[in-house]
């Protein structure tokens, strides 16, 4: 897991319903949400990614004063001096009237603000960075301040001010306190290789039931709605199935018209174990490598689009279209 | 005890009697197990027995027989190469809702009991308890509950394996000492983790019981089945029922969620989003309040860490390592298994589910290993 990954599960942590469950009695986190109804919502986000718009760590949205919150994890900033700091491209994309015009067709808000979020190491620089940035929307930094991570975490605010006066005392005072997360969650800007980790392990995951109920097919649409964490669309899902049987082959194999995945009855564990460590660690170029592609991104992007659309299913037109076409 | 052939006749009382009075008048020791089923397990009973009685591998023929009573049944295995051959198991059904709990009696020889019973629950969904070893050792907080406080609780004999912390390799061989005290166990323990680094799992017990002019002799395992050796079987099945209960409590807690919400949202040009909420992940978190060891946050990190552990059939994957925080996704790659996220912070281990639901038999494998490798008094019942 990234520290980009771990600063995204603590954000989760502090505005999901998460029960810690003893057999005393259940200590439930999810601070914000308890205290001030935030909550957080996830999606993939794709009609921006098509747009080529940053992506944000998911949406932190009080219903009851439709205010939403842009959260932005920064685990660390760039060394190069001469490049523009992504944070810049980030900033100018959430603030941008195009991103709002899509992101009101998911939530339902009136005013945001956006929120970088980051450990207290980094928070100097990001500060300076966040300063020389010309934008018409409010920008608050929280910080992670407890390292190392206890059986809690305290996070504060530490640049800025909320619009919402609760949120900016609770968060300006006291801080907000959560466990660190239990789990991983699925970032939505985690890189590829990642993904095809985590892919991978999660169909290891199965085995065991499939084997118990003889069937070792794994079909996308199924596994999809087993691990509703995942965003991917299908036919995403499907591209990433192909490549996962490409790299891992003792893992499984692919079925190309279907879709589907067929799991290795007698697969070597520890060869599995260690090429999806592998794959975890490549860089982008070591993984387009791997799968045989140009390592110039635009081409890979290219193929993968390619692919992709093998598994699009074809749509039906609407009346109208055939209307209009007569 | 061989099979009625009035069975359509025959009662639970019928066999209780009878039972009792066998028990009484000879040697005879009664098998009690316990196993969890669902509705629709049970309802798939009759393909589960064709299928496990037309195994090439297997030596019986398996099936069920109705009593006069609905819910009590006997699981007849003859044996295929020769009829006359029967072994039986009485099964006793208790129903709440989806869930199916069977209290299995039988009066077979223990290697029947293996090779009928055991084998026949798991190659299907059925599922034996899992009570552990610091379970075991505090039997007799377990039994003065249920009896009360008058009952004189004897740790006759323990069979115990000896795991190395962390290690590779088998176990060692079970060892066998007696009577003991509890607190006797305790040093037993702490003793040999200090000469040989090694922890003491506690796999069976034999216990005596006296309890209103009433002795109790019996057996029982890590697994929660018994060995009823001697006394009244009818207060005995008041210890029985509350053994249930209790597996089933370490059972639902360690069924843990994952609900995501999906509200999808058209978009223009016919184009869909999803926007999803965790409605609720639950989190099984067993809390560290006495441990044996100083050092059980360095046997867990050191477990967890293993690729791959073949005696236990899990794998690791290491997400994170901190200074006191661990996080590692371990897989059961073992028929029916399952995968968790398992996290330790400075004073808790936490087991989160990786998908919808986790596989009770995947937790409760964790946890086992969590008392055989990193600290034995770390337990679902003391979280």
């Amino acid at each position: 897991m990234s520290p980009h990954s771990f600063l995204y599960g603590i954000l989760i942590s502090l505005t999901s319903s998460i029960n810690y469950v003893t057999t005393h009695s259940p200590t439930a986190n999810g601070f914000l949400k308890n205290k001030l109804h935030y909550e957080f919502k996830f999606s993939d986000f794709e009609e921006m990614r098509q747009q080529k718009m940053c992506i944000p760590d998911g949406l932190i949205i009080n219903e009851k004063k439709k205010f939403l919150i842009i959260p932005e994890c920064k685990s660390a900033i760039p060394e190069e001096a001469d490049t523009e700091p992504r944070i810049n491209h980030q900033i100018a994309s959430y603030s941008s009237k195009r991103f709002h015009k899509i992101l009101h067709k998911l939530v339902d808000y009136v005013d945001y603000e956006i929120v970088v979020f980051t450990f207290s190491d980094v928070v100097n620089s990001l500060i300076k960075q966040l300063q020389s940035i010309n934008s018409d929307a409010n920008i608050v930094m929280w910080s992670l301040e407890e390292q190392p991570y206890k059986h809690e975490v305290l996070i504060r605010k530490v640049y800025g001010n909320h619009s919402d006066q609760d949120l900016d005392q609770m968060m300006s005072l006291s801080g907000a306190v959560c466990e660190p997360p239990a789990r991983e969650f699925i970032d939505p800007d985690m890189p590829e290789p990642r993904i095809i980790f985590v892919l991978g392990s999660r169909l290891l995951c199965t085995i065991g039931e499939c084997l118990l109920n003889k069937k070792m097919v794994v079909v996308p649409s199924e596994f999809r709605r087993g691990n509703l964490d995942l965003v991917f669309p299908e036919r995403k899902l499907r591209s990433y199935f192909r490549v996962l049987s490409k790299l891992i082959p003792e893992l499984c194999s692919f079925d190309r018209k279907s879709g589907n995945i067929l799991l290795k009855r007698h697969m070597k564990p520890e060869k599995v174990h260690q090429r999806l460590q592998e794959i975890a660690q490549m860089t982008n170029q070591e993984y387009r490598k791997a799968l045989g592609y140009p390592a110039e991104e635009e081409t890979y992007r290219k193929i993968e689009k390619e692919i992709e659309e093998t598994f699009r299913p074809k749509r039906t037109p609407t009346l109208d279209e055939i209307w209009g076409e007569k | 005890m061989s099979v009625p052939h009035y069975s359509h006749s025959y009662r639970f009382d019928n066999f209780l009697e009878e039972t009792s009075n066998l028990l009484r008048k000879s040697k005879a020791s009664l098998y009690f197990h316990i196993i969890f089923s669902t509705e629709a397990v049970w309802k798939d009973m009759p393909v589960m027995m064709e299928e496990y009685s037309q195994d090439g591998r297997r030596h019986w023929e398996v099936g069920l027989l109705k009593t006069q009573q609905e819910d009590f049944y006997i699981l007849q295995f003859v044996r295929k190469n020769d009829e006359n051959e029967k072994h039986s198991f009485f099964w006793k059904i208790m129903k709440k809702g989806e869930r199916i709990t069977i209290l299995s009696f039988s009066l077979e020889k223990f290697r029947f009991v293996q090779s009928c019973l055991n084998t026949f629950v798991n190659s299907s969904n059925m599922e034996f308890p899992w009570l552990g070893s610091a379970f075991l050792e505090n039997l007799d907080d377990f039994i003065k509950s249920t009896f009360g406080a008058d009952a004189n609780v004897e740790y006759n004999k323990i069979y115990y394996d000896l795991e190395p912390i962390g290690g590779k390799g088998k176990s060692q061989p079970n060892l066998v000492f007696s009577p003991l005290s509890k607190e006797q166990i305790l040093k037993k323990k702490q003793d040999e983790h200090k000469n040989s680094h090694k922890f003491l799992y506690i796999r069976w017990m034999k216990v005596r019981v006296f309890w209103k002019e009433e002795l109790f002799n019996f057996s029982i395992s890590d697994k929660g089945q018994i060995l009823f050796e001697k006394g009244n079987l009818i207060r005995f099945l008041e210890l029985v029922n509350a053994l249930r209960n209790m597996s089933a409590l370490y059972r639902s807690m360690a069924e843990k969620h994952f609900l995501v919400n999906v509200n999808t949202i058209s978009l223009d040009e016919g184009k869909k989003a999803d926007v999803r909420i965790i409605q609720q992940l639950e989190v099984l978190k067993l809390n560290i309040i006495n441990p044996m060891t100083e050092n059980w946050y360095e046997n867990f990190t050191n477990l967890f860490s293993i690729p791959f552990k073949p005696e236990e059939n899990l794998m690791n994957f290491v997400l994170m390592k901190g200074n006191p925080y661990f996080l590692a996704q371990v897989i059961d790659i073992e028929k029916g298994g399952s995968g968790v996220y398992l996290s330790a912070t400075e004073n808790s281990i936490r087991i989160s589910p990786s998908s919808e639901t986790t596989k009770i038999s995947t937790v409760l494998k964790v946890v086992e290993a969590v008392q055989k490798y990193v600290d034995p008094s770390i337990t679902i019942a003391g979280a």
